[in-house]
């Protein structure tokens, strides 16, 4: 991944991805497009808790972001005999699951209910909340919920499509090349909407920046 | 300088608040449920039925496929039955226009006649409905009396000048009215 030094955690290892597991992925296509309907089964398991994660992160809310992820892989089940390999599976269902998130977001328009995943245990004892805890002088555990709402409520005040690539490219860990494909930009675009929108969340978020 | 360092490092960042975002992570539980119910909706999507549209069309197809050859039967039925009736009173089309005027021109004449010229009639006609008079005598019985008419307005017409489109009524006959 371009980005591999500042993503700690990346989710696709580049090469393995754009050699391996995307022949991989076109394997396991063709064999559901060849009529073996359990095969995608394997597609789910593998992508679900990304495309949640996209979803979740561009909704705020659990529930919705469950059933945006189902309807993510029916989209992509009932399509996928049109599925010609032309891109990789993964830029394909990120697709199908960022553009059926766009026009879920646009219809909800004003409505809005916030639902929270918890947050894992391991990242509230992290070296990072150890240095906010010890900025704020504030209680770890009140920390993390309160901390866990102003991140939400900075991304949701951000545009859907600026949104998106701060999800994509700082959570999800991807390339700008790969969100370009996806959301179907040039990179000069991607970068340009990234560079926006971290100014946005670093003046909503200035009191937890250094 | 190290204690310069030392700060920077410790300086935190957007992207490293946006990495917390990673830890927010369903439960075992949750994928357990995730999974059942995809599994369900896609099934589901198997076997999906048709939009309501499609199956009241569908339902309607077969209802319309009989009546419509039912009515194709009578159309064509009707057709061959009151079709040579027209065949030889149907005016051209072209000339519609003049056989109206033709017909306006053309209309009943209209002769008036007088009661006393009536007693007149007993002796020349007859009575037969094929004629063109009315037949009989008027006499003075109470239902005459009461609705004694001043005269007979009695006028012919002939079949030929009654155009209506492109039909024409058959036949001649007497039109007779009264005139209190």
């Amino acid at each position: 991944m371009a980005n591999s030094g500042s993503v700690t955690k990346s989710i696709f290892p580049a090469q393995e991805k754009t050699l391996t597991e995307r022949d991989f992925d076109w394997a396991v296509v063709q064999k559901v497009q060849a009529g073996n309907v359990g095969a995608f089964d394997r597609l789910v398991q593998k992508y679900r808790e990304h495309i949640f994660s996209v979803i979740y992160n561009m909704t705020s809310n659990r529930e919705d972001a469950s059933d945006l992820t189902q309807e993510t892989f029916i989209k992509a089940f009932q399509a996928i005999a049109r599925f010609k390999g032309k891109s990789s599976f993964f830029t394909w269902i990120y697709r199908i699951a960022i553009n059926h998130t766009m026009t879920f977001l646009k219809k909800r328009n004003r409505r809005r209910f916030i639902s929270y995943e918890k947050i894992d245990e391991e990242v509230s004892n992290s070296e990072i909340f150890e240095r906010l805890t010890a900025k704020n002088r504030s209680e770890k555990g009140a920390l993390v919920s309160e901390l866990q709402e102003k991140l939400n409520d900075a991304l949701q005040k951000l545009s859907p499509k600026h949104r998106s690539v701060v999800i994509l490219h700082e959570i999800e860990g991807l390339e700008h090349a790969e969100i370009a494909e996806i959301t179907k930009t040039s990179t000069g675009t991607v970068r340009s909407r990234l560079h926006y929108a971290k100014q946005q969340l670093q003046s909503y978020l200035q009191d937890y920046i250094a | 300088m190290a204690d310069t360092n030392n700060a920077h490092e410790k300086e935190v960042k957007v992207e490293d608040l946006l990495r917390l975002k990673r830890a927010e992570r369903p439960s075992e539980a949750f994928w357990n449920t995730f999974d059942r119910e995809l599994h369900q909706r896609m099934l589901q999507t198997l076997v999906k039925k048709d939009p309501w549209y499609v199956q009241v069309l569908h339902g309607i197809s077969g209802r319309i496929a009989q009546t419509a050859a039912v009515g194709a039967a009578a159309a064509f039925l009707a057709i061959m039955v009151v079709r040579p009736a027209f065949v030889n009173t149907t005016a051209p089309s072209s000339k519609g226009a003049q056989f109206t005027q033709e017909a306006v021109a053309s209309a009943p004449q209209v002769v008036e006649v007088a009661m006393s010229d009536l007693e007149d009639l007993d002796s020349i006609l007859t009575p037969d409905y094929q004629i063109e008079a009315i037949s009989g005598s008027i006499t003075d019985s109470g239902y005459a009396n009461e609705y004694a008419p001043d005269s007979f307005e009695v006028a012919s017409y002939d079949s030929e000048v009654y155009v209506m489109d492109a039909a024409a009524f058959a036949g001649t006959g007497l039109a007779v009215t009264f005139v209190y």
